[in-house]
């Protein structure tokens, strides 16, 4: 994927994923975790994002960034899904915001990189309760990636 | 703080490091994974509506 990104870091686990945004309001910690959901046949994991507080070193989810670096924070999560597939044991990467905004942001940055992503991936999005190949300028409430 | 050299390239590089924290017990993300699982029990996923969850 040859997008501008943030170098990161994971936990010995590989579930553990940090890095820091860097922009107008400084340098801010991100963590990305992943959760297995399901045992087998696929293993799909839940992709949890977001700020990490300095008051208290706990994920922030009602903070917005605003760090003018979208892309870039978005390239390195997709980096981050990349490293973490490269297993071909992990079949399935699932992912919604916290609000309906934030999903719809989601969906902003992914159709910003899409032919990016697609040369790896392929993404689809839930509408009204069915999974469809991702398409551009669709409104989702989930989305789901498959490494191809 | 020092700037963040930001990096392009194609190979995926990660440094393994232990002074990142295993946040799998983070309320946030504890609540994210049971709404996952919440709509995927409902939808399934493409061409499978059975999953078998944790």
């Amino acid at each position: 994927m040859n997008l501008e990104r943030y170098p990161y870091f994971k936990n010995s686990n590989f579930l553990s994923y940090e890095f820091y945004s860097e922009g107008p309001r400084g340098q801010i910690k991100k963590s990305v975790r992943f959760t297995a959901i399901t045992i087998n046949n696929p293993i799909i994991y839940n992709l949890g994002f977001g700020d990490i507080s300095e008051a208290n070193e706990e994920i922030d989810d009602s903070v917005i960034s605003n760090n003018q670096d979208r892309n870039v924070v978005l390239a390195t999560v997709a980096n981050i899904i990349m490293d973490f597939t490269h297993n071909p044991s992990r079949h399935y990467i699932f992912a919604t915001g916290n609000t309906p905004s934030r999903t719809r942001l989601y969906q902003m940055g992914i159709s910003s990189i899409l032919e990016e992503i697609r040369k790896d991936f392929v993404v689809f999005g839930l509408k009204d309760d069915e999974w469809q190949e991702f398409q551009r300028n669709v409104n989702y409430t989930a989305f789901l990636i498959n490494r191809n | 703080m020092a700037t963040i050299k930001r990096e392009v390239n194609s190979a995926s590089d990660p440094i393994v490091n232990n002074n990142v924290k295993d946040r799998g017990n983070d309320p946030y993300f504890i609540k994210k994974a049971e709404k996952a699982k919440e709509i995927l029990q409902r939808v399934g996923i493409p061409g499978k509506k059975k999953l078998d969850f944790k």
